[in-house]
């Protein structure tokens, strides 16, 4: 998935658009590495950060990895599965209607 | 030699044992589970060090270097498990031997999953086989494990029925109308399950399908995330609002 997320997120830099990740490596240090290893270009939380009683992908209902959750900008789900292709046409249509619909 | 004596003694003593499981001399299903258990740890150490061997070989360079099986090959287990069952033919001890094979080795899951619909629907045991239940169209065909689901339906362990209605009416909570009445009837149905069952697991995932739908599922809106990145700087989803966003559940592991 690392270079479709990547060139995606080069593509879409100047549109309205954000890839927003949740990292369940068991250490800070494992995410930071792969980050670093594959110049992985977006921010992200913390699955679950000390203190956090339950993980977000918990608070999320999430089941499997990878998980896609495409929001529009009210943060209304128009797509939450594990095809990171189906997502990003879903993503890509969504910030085409809002260019045309002037926002 | 010794082998050929002790298979030879197996010969004689097995048509003595379907007769008869009871007999003093022959193994009772306790010690036969002990004996199948034993070989499982067995195959899953040469399962390891087979794995182990494979990783020298591949860092020396050393030609033969090959893939390995994701986990070790139960065949000869479930072979004997399968034999053990028919010993134990339409006793409830059998039913401990054919959910071995179920779980262990999907290939063989079929005979087992025959017997255990004809013999043994009733049996509380069952519930061991879990979520296995959910997954019987992918261990044998479409047909059969609707089948089967269908009369697990009917069994009289509450957790039995419970992971068999969730099997047969997941897809109706992934997928249907929201608003249309096969939903609804899926969710009540479901629902007093949920209530009903003792497995924590099974009532968890029923719920946890549920909400999954209902919160997170197309034209829901999301609830906003408050948490550190990872260079434990606090930001929200909601700082994106207004911009499609993208969320992505990963990790490199």
């Amino acid at each position: 998935m690392y270079p479709h997320e990547r060139s995606l997120v080069e593509e879409m830099k100047d549109k309205p658009f954000a890839l927003v990740g949740v990292n369940s490596d068991r250490t800070i240090e494992r995410a930071k590495k792969a980050i670093a290893d594959n110049n992985l270009n977006w921010r992200s939380f913390q699955n679950q950060e000390e203190g956090r009683d339950q993980k977000i992908s918990a608070d999320w209902a999430v089941k499997g990895w990878p998980t896609v959750v495409v929001l529009d900008s009210e943060f209304k789900i128009h797509y939450r599965g594990h095809d990171g292709e189906k997502a990003t046409e879903v993503a890509k249509e969504l910030v085409a209607e809002m260019a045309k619909n002037g926002e | 030699m010794k082998t050929l004596s002790l298979l030879a003694g197996m010969f004689l003593l097995g048509p003595m044992v379907a007769q008869d499981p009871a007999r003093p001399n022959a193994p009772s299903a306790a010690e036969r589970m002990q004996e199948l258990n034993d070989l499982q740890e067995q195959l899953v150490k040469d399962w390891r060090a087979e794995m182990t061997k494979a990783r020298e070989d591949a860092k020396a360079g050393r030609k033969g270097a090959r893939a390995i099986r994701m986990r070790p090959d139960y065949g000869p287990l479930a072979e004997k498990a399968l034999a053990y069952a028919k010993d134990f033919a339409g006793k409830d001890e059998a039913v401990d031997f054919l959910i071995m094979v179920i779980n262990l080795d999907q290939t063989r899951a079929r005979p087992a999953l025959e017997v255990l619909m004809a013999d043994h629907i009733d049996s509380p045991k069952l519930a061991e086989m879990g979520r296995m239940i959910l997954y019987l169209d992918r261990i044998v065909t479409p047909e059969f494990a609707k089948d089967a689901q269908a009369k697990l339906m009917k069994s009289k362990s509450a957790d039995v029925r419970g992971w068999a209605l969730f099997a047969v009416h997941q897809s109706t909570i992934e997928s249907a109308d929201l608003d249309g009445d096969a939903y609804k009837a899926a969710r009540t149905k479901l629902m007093a399950a949920a209530a009903e069952v003792e497995d924590k697991d099974l009532a968890n995932q029923i719920t946890g399908a549920i909400d999954e739908r209902e919160k997170f599922g197309i034209g829901c809106t999301a609830p906003d995330i408050a948490g550190l990145d990872l260079d434990g700087v606090a930001f929200k989803l909601s700082d994106y609002r207004g911009k499609v966003i993208f969320l992505d559940f990963w990790g490199d592991w």
